[in-house]
Parts: structure tokens; C-alpha cells; sequence
């Protein structure tokens, strides 16, 4: 992560210097509705011209699965490398009665996560949520959340860099001339290559797929644990990268397949432990160090999936004690760590 | 607002809310192909523009997109009865007032196009279907017409649609889908359609295969 100091101080500006800590989302909330904030900016603070050129690329990208449409990107109050992309996909599709989502890493609480949700709070008043289920919009950087979408949401992925062929071709004319032709022989010889070095294929992230069996795209950051739930998911995904300008999307139930090899099938990452708080065997563990001897455990990615388990578990399935609170924790924390059960505040959620 | 024979025609009530809401429409038919949405943004619009078409129009047409106008600047608009012609007329002047688009005289050059007479529409391959590095610069049809659920069936799979979906498009001549075949065949260039009934969409990106079928 580059400059998060940097990015609170910008972000600070709207969401917290406006109002007393705590109450700008209030105020938002009861603003709902109105086109301009308390903060002077438009809602969702891009003017309507470059609302409207962005939502035209949208459509376009949704007709044409996994090609990047170039737009007019607009100078955004974060800096580039902290999904300005994703943002400007996000403030031009987002309503008045959307509730928003914002994960970093699978994890509601990472500074980057809580200061998007602030920004949106503030520009919008929407309400947000930490509950996969509950939001209509997530914007997300490098993860899918473990529970399933479902039809009507839309996932707005963060991209650092949209073009698969980058490394292999340094020239855009070169690459939209490749994507036009198809031509991607190059990239399997470079997964190819892997298998010859590593014995297997060595990428293990922004692992490249073909959409719709056409265009070659770039997943973003995701692991390759992620690459399944794209394919034939219900819900919408949108793709913002924006110091490159490009747009692409991948529709509703829309074939998405991980490239391989014949004796090589793509295979996605397992573990041999569970998730230390919830016993999750099926999600994303990430592994922390607890401490200077060399200790460690394994903790689910996705802080909503995990908490949710674990709520389920202490309250016997009771589905409305699973509710988990709504406001961001105040402490941005390590994924996992910070959320341990006692941490977890449990209001209920009021949407 | 603009004035049209005795009819006054404001633009959106709320710009903001209501243009959302249109482009949220538009967004969810796309990615349904055929499903039939209802943009659900109550404007006055001019004979013969349907209430759908106008919300679309001042939601995504701006001075960037030059829009083309059946009849207004059509060669072929002696086939076409002077009502039409008409219609024509006042439509292109709402464009220009709410919208400030420009009107492309050449179908090809047309980020938009509105098509209120479907019968007498050109072939779809008068439209621009983009170039093979940037398919995406190709014309999207705002295309009206009698109704979407009331005309033969068809039955239409691709993207966006989970099995199979059903759409029964009135008024549209029994040519546009042959030339729908050919635009399909195109891919990834090619024009994407929005059909538009009263305050109701569907969607035809260019991804979405079409099967006709018995009634
Ligand atoms: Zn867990």
C-alpha cells in the first residue's frame, strides 16, 4: 500500500473536517434524496457530463464481455493506487436507494475499505453495510466475497492494471490489435513457461481468463482461489482502472474461464487448515504471524463470511442475532485480527 | 422547456435522480437481454417519442454523441408519410434543446440512433458497428415499438441470460432479425438495441443470440 497518510488526509476533507466524527453519515442520511450535499459537492461527486460518459462506457462494456472501453477518467480526491477507478464506476451507477459495500482484501475495516464507505456516505448518503447479502453495490480490491451474489448486485472491482498482455507487449496499438485478431498464443506460452521452471503454473494472482470464450482479461488482483465465482455469476461485475481509463465488465450468468493446459488444468489454492475463528474450510485463509516465536494461524480473508459463521454458531442459527452492525469500527485493523468475537460489535443491522 | 405545437415538454423533474434512474434501467436491460424493464422516469416527451426513449435520451445523449434521427435526415424519407416527417422534426428539436447533441446526418456516424417508423428503418448495417480494436465505438438503436410482449415470440440466449429468455416484439419487420444474425455475426464489432415500448425496455446487446420460434 503507497501513502495511506496521504489518502486518509484527501479522504478526511469530506468525510470527517465537515462534520463532528461520527456524524457526517448522519447528516447524509437525512439528506437522502438531495442532488447536492451538506458537503457542496454533487451527488456522488462527479458532475452529471462525466456521469453520463462514464455510464456510456458501462454499457458498452456490458455489451462487449471483457473488453476494455477507454473513457475520459476525472481527477479524484484519492490518489491513483486507491481505486479511483473503481470509485468513478461506483459514483456513476450509485442511487439514493442503494446500500453500499466497500472490502479491501475481503476485510470491511482496512483504511482503504472504511475511507471509500466514508467518501460514499458522505457524497451520497447512502447507507452502507458490512453484510454481503444486504448491499446492492460492493466495490471490492482483490477479493470476492465468499458468500454467493446474487441477481440485481453489482460487484465494481478496483484495477491497478487492466491489460492481460502488458507484460508480454508493451504497446496499446499492439495489444488492441491482439485483442482484435484473438491472438493470444503469447500468453499461454508464458503460462507455459511456468509449467517448464516451476513445474507448474507460479501465478497465483490476477490469474487470466477468457469471457464468453473472447476477449482475454485480466481479473484484477483477486486470487486465483476467486477465478470460479466469476463464471456464470448472477450478479453484474464492473471493472474501474483509473490512471489507465478503461472500463470492462463481465455480464450475469457469462462464461468465465481460468486459461490452462491440458495436462496442466487450472487448479485453485487449498488449504490443510480452518479458518482459526470460524472453521471455515472452504474460504481464502490468510495466514498471520502471532508472535515473535514463529506462531501463526490461518484466518478467513473475508471478515463478513467469517462473522457471520461465527454468529451463527454462538446464537444456535438464530438468523436475526447473525446481524452484524452496520457502521464501520472505528479502528481500521489487521484483516481478521481486529474482528475477533469480542471486538465485534453486535447492534443490529437497520436497513 | 420547449414548446412543441401547444404542448409544453420540460426535461427530468430531478437531473440527477432521474438520470440515475433512467441509466439504471438502461444498465439492468443490458444485462438481461430481453428481460423487459420499465424505466419508470414519468416525462413528457413529443409525439411520436415514447416516454422511454426521452428519459433514455436525456440520460446518456449529450454533446458528445451525435444522434441520428429517423426520417429527419433519412434518403429514403419519401416512403415515409409526412406525419413522420413531422414527428421528425419536433423530435430532433427536443434532442437539440434538453440534450445539446448534435445530429449526425449518416446513420454510421451516429452514437444514437432514434427509430420511431421500425417498418422503415435502413438495415442494421447502415449503423456503425464499430472498428475491430474499438468495437466499442458503434451506434446503439433506441428502436420503438408497438409493443414487447404482444408480436411473435422469440427466443433469445448469450450473455446475461441464465437458460434461455422469451421476448415478442410487435412492429418490428421480419428482416431485422436476418440482419441480427448478421450483426451477431460480426462480434465483437457490431450494434447493440434497446427495443422501447411506452415507459418499457428491452435489450439486444450484440452478444444475444436469437431463435425464432413457433407460435
Ligand atoms: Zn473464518
Amino acid at each position: 500500500m503507497n501513502s495511506p497518510d496521504h489518502a486518509a488526509q484527501v479522504v478526511g476533507v469530506h468525510a470527517d473536517d465537515s462534520a463532528p466524527a461520527g456524524a457526517a453519515g448522519t447528516t447524509s442520511v437525512q439528506r437522502k434524496g438531495m442532488a447536492v450535499t451538506a458537503q457542496g459537492y454533487n451527488f456522488a461527486y462527479l458532475d452529471e457530463q462525466t456521469k453520463r460518459m462514464i455510464r456510456r462506457a458501462i454499457l458498452k462494456a456490458v455489451a462487449i464481455p471483457g473488453y476494455q472501453v477507454p473513457f475520459g477518467s476525472r481527477e479524484m480526491p484519492l490518489p491513483y493506487g486507491w481505486g479511483t477507478g473503481g470509485i468513478q464506476v461506483t459514483a456513476a451507477i450509485i442511487g439514493p436507494d442503494d446500500i453500499l459495500k466497500v472490502i479491501d482484501q475481503g476485510s470491511d475495516d482496512t483504511t482503504n475499505a472504511v475511507n471509500i464507505r466514508r467518501f460514499f456516505a458522505a457524497t451520497t448518503g447512502v447507507a452502507t453495510t458490512e453484510r454481503t447479502t444486504d448491499a446492492s453495490i460492493i466495490q471490492t480490491r482483490h477479493r470476492i466475497p465468499e458468500t454467493p451474489l446474487a441477481e440485481g448486485q453489482v460487484l465494481v472491482y478496483q484495477v491497478p492494471i487492466p491489460e492481460p498482455l502488458r507484460w508480454l507487449e508493451p504497446s496499446e496499438t499492439e495489444t488492441r490489435r491482439m485483442h482484435a485478431l484473438e491472438e493470444y498464443g503469447l500468453m499461454h506460452v508464458k503460462l507455459y513457461e511456468d509449467i517448464a521452471h516451476y513445474g507448474h503454473i507460479a501465478t497465483t494472482y490476477d490469474y487470466p481468463v477468457r469471457v464468453n470464450g473472447r476477449y482475454l482479461m485480466r481479473p484484477s488482483p483477486i486470487p486465483k482461489f476467486d477465478n470460479p465465482k466469476m463464471d456464470m455469476n448472477p450478479a453484474l461485475q464492473l471493472f474501474g482502472a483509473g490512471r489507465e481509463k478503461r472500463i470492462y465488465a463481465v455480464p450475469p450468468y457469462t462464461q468465465v474461464e481460468s486459461l490452462d493446459f491440458e495436462d496442466h488444468p487450472f487448479e485453485i489454492q487449498t488449504w490443510d487448515e480452518c479458518c482459526e475463528f470460524c472453521g471455515s474450510k472452504d474460504s481464502f485463509l490468510d495466514e498471520i504471524v502471532t508472535d515473535d516465536a514463529g506462531g501463526r494461524m490461518f484466518v478467513c480473508s473475508d471478515s463478513d463470511y467469517c462473522g457471520q459463521r461465527r454468529a451463527g454458531q454462538a446464537h444456535g442459527g438464530d438468523a436475526a442475532a447473525a446481524q452484524q452492525s452496520q457502521q464501520s469500527p472505528n479502528v481500521p485493523g489487521v484483516p481478521g485480527v481486529s474482528d475477533t468475537p469480542a471486538a465485534q460489535p453486535a447492534e443490529t443491522a437497520s436497513s | 422547456m420547449l414548446i412543441a405545437g401547444d404542448t409544453l415538454y420540460a426535461g427530468f423533474s430531478d437531473p440527477v435522480f432521474d438520470s440515475q434512474r433512467s441509466f439504471r434501467a438502461v444498465l439492468e436491460a443490458t444485462s438481461h437481454p430481453g428481460r423487459i424493464i420499465d424505466v419508470g422516469t414519468p416525462i413528457g416527451a413529443p409525439p411520436p417519442l415514447h416516454p422511454a426513449t426521452a428519459a433514455i435520451c436525456l440520460a446518456l445523449v449529450d454533446f458528445e454523441t451525435p444522434v441520428w434521427i429517423q426520417a429527419a435526415t433519412d434518403a429514403n424519407t419519401h416512403a415515409i408519410e409526412n406525419a413522420t416527417e413531422h414527428a421528425a422534426e419536433s423530435l430532433s428539436q427536443f434532442l437539440r434543446f434538453h440534450c445539446s447533441s448534435p445530429l449526425a446526418a449518416d446513420p454510421a456516424l451516429a452514437a444514437f440512433a432514434v427509430i420511431h417508423a421500425p417498418a422503415h428503418m435502413p438495415p442494421l448495417t447502415a449503423f456503425s458497428a464499430g472498428l475491430s480494436d474499438y468495437p466499442d465505438r458503434s451506434t446503439t438503436l433506441l428502436i420503438q415499438v408497438d409493443g414487447l410482449s404482444t408480436g411473435r415470440r422469440v427466443q433469445l440466449s448469450g450473455p446475461g441470460i441464465k437458460h434461455t429468455q422469451q421476448l415478442a416484439p410487435s412492429g418490428i419487420p421480419e428482416r431485422f432479425w436476418t440482419e441480427w444474425r448478421d450483426n451477431g455475426a460480426l462480434f465483437p464489432r457490431g450494434v447493440d438495441v434497446l427495443l422501447i415500448c411506452g415507459s418499457d425496455i428491452a435489450a439486444l446487446p450484440r452478444t444475444t443470440r436469437v431463435e425464432m420460434t413457433c407460435t
